[in-house]
């Protein structure tokens, strides 16, 4: 896929993942990795980033294995973040589908 | 690659970030690699999925709105370090410099201090013998006279002498050892007179320092009076262009204003000049002083309390810088 398709829809897939469940790190990466494929080195800056803009909290929890975990938690401003991400999807993806489609008429 | 180097090398991309951020960072991918190798991953592809050190560190520095590139320019070899261990090295070294060139003055001053001391003392003792001899032959009064007889030359070496003395803080060991020293009760007289040149030769100097610091206040004082008077003028200009109706009235209160502060600046000056004089009689100083003072005595009468001030004020420098020499 793109890079720059995947690059942009990146941080509503984590909000999304996170939105469910809390999740640790690699958990996350993961799930990510279901939708698209991704780096995952480059999940771990986007946590990073959404954490210091307040959309994610942190906690360790205990883990069976190894140490402690770090789980994020979607915030209220995050839940709004994400809602509105979802809205400019939604529509980005309709208008491109609609132009698309325009297009079919063409051939 | 293996775990530790991989880390360490993205450490070093991170040096710009806070040691508790760069921890968190570090141990989110620690532990993203145990996980893997837990599930059966290699180390080597573990890490191999991170892409290259440096992209990453540039994302990562993305989220704390980094300029990814700061990290590259630090790490270029050449350049000097600006992180705050540099500075601090830096400041320390100067620092160091700074202590290491503050204890080769004063021991300079020290050294010098000595040597002018001997010479001072040898000098003395040559005196000393000649106006031996000279007693040995003469009446006791060819001793002063001899003293007088010398003084030109003496005088002028004297000064000299007199003035690395009072940087180094020797004008005090003098009169000690002239009077540990002494036995003969024939030289009296002409320790006497060497203990009133000393006496002179400080005082001229501080004479010269108060007249150095009388010229300064006088110019200034002067200064700030031709800014009050100018002030003044325009005051009064502005005031009658006021009454024509211009719209001047700022600029009148601000000639106001800056009159009555440079006349105040002046006055402060001013009453900063007036020294000795009285301490000066006090002392029963030679003339020599005297005439050239004569134009400044006019503007000054002294309280006692401020010359005294004067006079510890130098004391405790010489301390200091015998204390430096010291060590």
């Amino acid at each position: 896929m793109n890079p720059q398709f995947k690059k942009g829809v990146l941080e509503l897939i984590v909000l999304e993942s996170v939105r469910r469940k809390d999740r640790y790190g690699y958990e996350l990466v993961e799930e990510v990795s279901k939708v698209i494929d991704v780096n995952e080195g480059t999940i771990y800056p986007l946590l990073k980033r959404l954490t210091n803009e307040h959309y994610f909290e942190t906690y360790l929890r205990e883990s069976s294995e190894g140490p402690p975990r770090k789980y994020y938690h979607l915030t209220a401003a995050g839940i709004l973040y994400r809602d509105s991400l979802a809205a400019e999807w939604e529509e980005f993806q309709q208008q491109v589908s609609r132009f698309l489609e325009e297009g079919k008429a063409y051939e | 690659m293996s775990k530790e180097t991989f880390l360490g090398e993205l450490q070093k991309y991170l040096e710009i970030l806070e040691d508790r951020e760069q921890q968190d960072i570090l141990q989110e991918y620690a532990q993203h690699i145990d996980i893997k190798m837990q599930n059966g991953q290699s180390e080597e592809d573990a890490i191999r999925d991170f892409g290259p050190v440096k992209e990453l560190a540039a994302e990562i520095l993305e989220a704390y709105h980094v300029k990814p590139e700061f990290g590259e320019s630090r790490r270029k070899p050449g350049l000097p370090r600006l992180d705050s261990a540099g500075l601090e090295e830096g400041g320390k070294k100067l620092r160091t410099l700074g202590g290491f060139l503050k204890r080769k003055a004063a021991a300079f001053f020290a050294g010098a201090g000595r040597l002018f001391a001997k010479a001072g003392r040898g000098i003395r003792r040559a005196l000393l013998g000649a106006v031996g001899l000279f007693r040995g032959k003469r009446r006791r009064e060819a001793a002063p006279e001899e003293g007088e007889a010398k003084r030109p030359w003496e005088n002028g070496l004297a000064a000299i002498r007199g003035q690395e003395n009072l940087e180094t803080g020797g004008i005090k060991m003098k009169p000690e050892r002239k009077e540990s020293r002494q036995k003969e009760t024939g030289m009296t007289a002409i320790r006497r007179f060497f203990g009133t040149l000393a006496h002179g030769i400080a005082a001229l100097i501080l004479w010269c320092l108060r007249l150095l610091w009388n010229v300064f206040w006088l110019f200034c004082a002067v200064l700030a009076g031709c800014f009050a008077l100018l002030a003044l003028f325009g005051f009064g200009m502005l005031l009658i262009l006021v009454m024509q109706g211009y719209p001047l009235l700022g600029t009148v209160l601000i000639c106001l204003g800056v009159f009555f502060c440079g006349g105040t600046a002046s006055w402060g000056c001013f009453s900063l000049i007036r020294r000795k004089k009285q301490r000066k009689e006090a002392d029963g100083l030679p003339e020599k002083g005297e005439p050239e003072e004569k134009g400044e005595k006019e503007t000054e009468e002294e309280p006692e309390a401020e010359t005294e001030d004067f006079e510890t004020e130098q004391e405790p420098q010489d301390e200091t810088m015998r204390q430096g020499g010291a060590l």
